[in-house]
């Protein structure tokens, strides 16, 4: 029988000169994720689960489908209701299935599963995950196949907790260049589209995390030239980037206060890339409608990049926030 | 043994061989996807295009049946399960029926599929599950492997869900006999409310019931099995399927349908028998009946078997 495993499975560690990487099986997680020794994600240790979904991979649908229930080919579909507390199916079908290992090198790592019929999920589809690290950060290709005799539905999406270094969440700034927002009801889940320019929810200028209360998908994001969903600036100007492909069209923002770490719980900040809003299954929103053997692929990151001070993000060493070099920029003043 | 390169709707397809036996499995849920010996069919078959109807011969683990409302206590802490049976609000049959088992050892006539369940929802520990299935000149047998891979101990129990049958005889026909002395008594919900005797009850089974005049979904213990079996189907030609289960194996369920699909039948329905070998009884994660404390890094085995006796010349 198999030798004992962390609680994530078999695990994979990528690294080159800068980058470094753990992944495990269950979920795909993106366990740890360092450039120049500054985690850019919210680190799972290897003897622990994922907690609040960190770093795992949303297949095939992200978020929740309200009532865990929907409609196909005017059938009801019945799923799991694996958040009972909303009465809801959330976050795909793979979060408790152990990715099988396709393909590896010492700086990539191909996982793949099988997503059979199931219980309100009527088709067959085979998907991937490739981690590869950049020269400053990681690339996550999602790629599907469908093998139903007939049409099936997709979406995919992660749930990275994004930091820079050391620095502390609260007084982290997240810039979101999205011109809406979804409102939600009670379960969590979308009721409306609301034009967020220029209002309290706008997160295009940049907002602190600690004035943030979110759990919210924002849309209609202005990717710019290098695909940016997202960024968080620290106050010595370093800055860890969410990007995505044209097909990554949302990002969740969730900012639970209760998060844990191995210190105590705190204050975090997710910054999930997702094809398709919440409760897509429902809404059609963006979902993407693969035919019998189609297939479908793409691909979001997260980079980093050090101050301009020169000093690199440190991964838990003395910081003296007070003695920056040359940026000139004061504490408090937004990016 | 030959493996399927494709994926089905229950993943690749083994198959098994031994003398005039042939087995074929799933590696979705570990299912049964058929068996027969001398072309004589002893389960429900899976076609390759198709899904499992009815939790059709499923691998249950880490528990069989259901937990009422999915929930359970452990360590003075509620743990929720994933609702699995929405429409009864349980968590129904254990946490690997919709997973891809790999297959770790195959030949000819057994194949070895095991599954790592991690934690989750509900469920604080690791397992790792495993089951061997073999082709045998009178039938299959099964063995189930649990180890506790979790720095604590872990709770385990475990079944399977064969529906059988006897060739081309309809089901309705044939006779089921269930050498048991007891019966769980359960709710609308299919939750317990008690164990009492089978003496004088619809689900008294002791001596042989024609399966038309039956309705049942229910658990039987206090087995006394013969020759080793604790249940037998009995076609009108004399032909006989029993199961065996070892002795640690103290319950068995049986459910009856008269809705099964058949696209051959008239109405496309028709009546199908379960007859599951199980190691607890339903809602042991509640009551602790059957439930195995595997001790970190402790191993659990234990094995069932369907055995075919051809109608005396």
């Amino acid at each position: 029988m198999a030798d004992p495993l962390p609680p994530t499975g078999a695990q994979y560690v990528l690294a080159n000169e800068r980058v470094r990487a753990e992944i495990g099986s269950v979920a795909a997680v993106l366990r740890a994720l360092s450039v120049d020794g500054a985690e850019v994600t919210e680190r799972t240790p290897e003897h622990r689960m994922p907690a609040q979904g960190r770093g795992i991979v949303l297949a095939p649908w992200p978020n929740r489908v309200r009532g865990a229930r929907w409609t196909w080919n005017e059938q009801e579909q019945l799923l799991d209701v694996t958040d009972p507390s909303y009465g809801a199916a959330s976050h795909g079908l793979l979060r408790n299935t152990a990715y099988r290992l396709l393909d590896r090198d010492d700086t990539s790592v191909t996982l793949g599963a099988f997503i059979p019929p199931q219980h309100g999920w009527p088709f067959s589809l085979h998907t991937r995950v490739r981690y590869a690290l950049d020269d400053d950060g990681i690339t996550v290709t999602h790629a599907v196949e469908n093998l139903t005799v007939g049409p099936a539905v997709w979406a995919v999406g992660a749930h990275p907790y994004l930091r820079v270094g050391s620095s502390p969440i609260e007084r982290l700034r997240l810039t979101v260049p999205a011109a809406v927002r979804l409102t939600l009801d009670d379960t969590l889940t979308p009721v409306g589209t609301e034009e967020i320019q220029d209002t309290d929810a706008d997160l295009s200028d940049g907002r602190t995390v600690e004035t943030l209360d979110l759990n919210h998908p924002y849309g209609g994001i202005d990717r710019g030239p290098s695909g940016e969903l997202a960024w968080l600036d620290s106050d010595d100007g370093s800055r860890t980037t969410l990007w995505g492909d044209e097909d990554f069209r949302w990002v969740q923002v969730y900012t639970p206060r209760d998060h844990p770490r191995e210190d105590g719980t705190g204050l975090a900040v997710a910054v999930e890339p997702m094809t398709a809003p919440p409760d897509a299954l429902h809404s059609g929103v963006d979902l993407i409608h693969l035919p019998e053997g189609g297939s479908w692929q793409g691909s979001w990151g997260i980079r980093y990049a050090p101050g301009d001070s020169g000093r690199h993000g440190d991964s838990g060493q003395h910081r003296d926030s007070g003695q920056h070099g040359d940026s000139g920029r004061q504490e408090g003043e937004s990016a | 043994m030959s493996v399927g390169d494709r994926y089905t709707p229950t993943g690749r397809r083994i198959r098994l061989t031994a003398e005039d036996t042939e087995l074929r499995i799933g590696t979705v849920g570990a299912v049964i996807a058929g068996l027969e010996v001398g072309g004589v069919a002893l389960t429900e078959p899976i076609a390759e295009d198709a899904r499992p109807a009815y939790c059709n011969g499923i691998h249950l683990a880490p528990w069989p049946n259901r937990v009422r409302d999915g929930l359970w206590e452990h360590d003075g802490r509620a743990q929720q399960l994933d609702i699995t049976e929405p429409e009864r609000r349980n968590a129904l049959h254990g946490l690997v029926q919709f997973a891809e088992f790999e297959i770790r050892h195959s030949d000819d006539r057994s194949a070895i599929l095991g599954a790592y369940i991690p934690p989750q929802h509900g469920w604080p520990f690791s397992l790792d599950v495993e089951v061997e299935y073999r082709a045998e000149p009178e039938g299959l047998s099964a063995t189930h492997r649990a180890r506790n891979l979790s720095a604590v101990p872990a709770p385990y129990a475990t079944g399977a869900h064969p529906y059988l049958r006897i060739g081309a005889h309809d089901v309705a026909d044939l006779r089921i006999t269930v050498p048991a002395e007891q019966y769980l008594d359960v709710d609308d919900r299919l939750n317990p409310l008690g164990v009492e005797q089978v003496a004088g009850t619809r689900f008294d089974l002791r001596e042989s019931r024609v399966i038309r005049e039956l309705d049942l979904d229910t658990a039987y213990a206090a087995l006394t099995p013969v020759d080793g079996a604790v249940a037998w189907l009995d076609a009108p030609d004399g032909a006989r399927l029993s199961l065996i289960q070892d002795a640690d194996w103290r319950f068995t369920q049986v459910f009856t349908t008269t809705i099964w699909p058949d696209a051959a039948a008239a109405g496309g329905l028709r009546t199908a028998v379960a007859v599951e070998p199980m190691t607890a009884l339903p809602d042991a994660l509640n009551t602790g009946e059957g439930i195995a404390w595997l001790e970190p890094g402790e191993l659990w085995e234990g094995s069932w078997a369907l055995r075919y006796e051809r109608s005396p010349r």
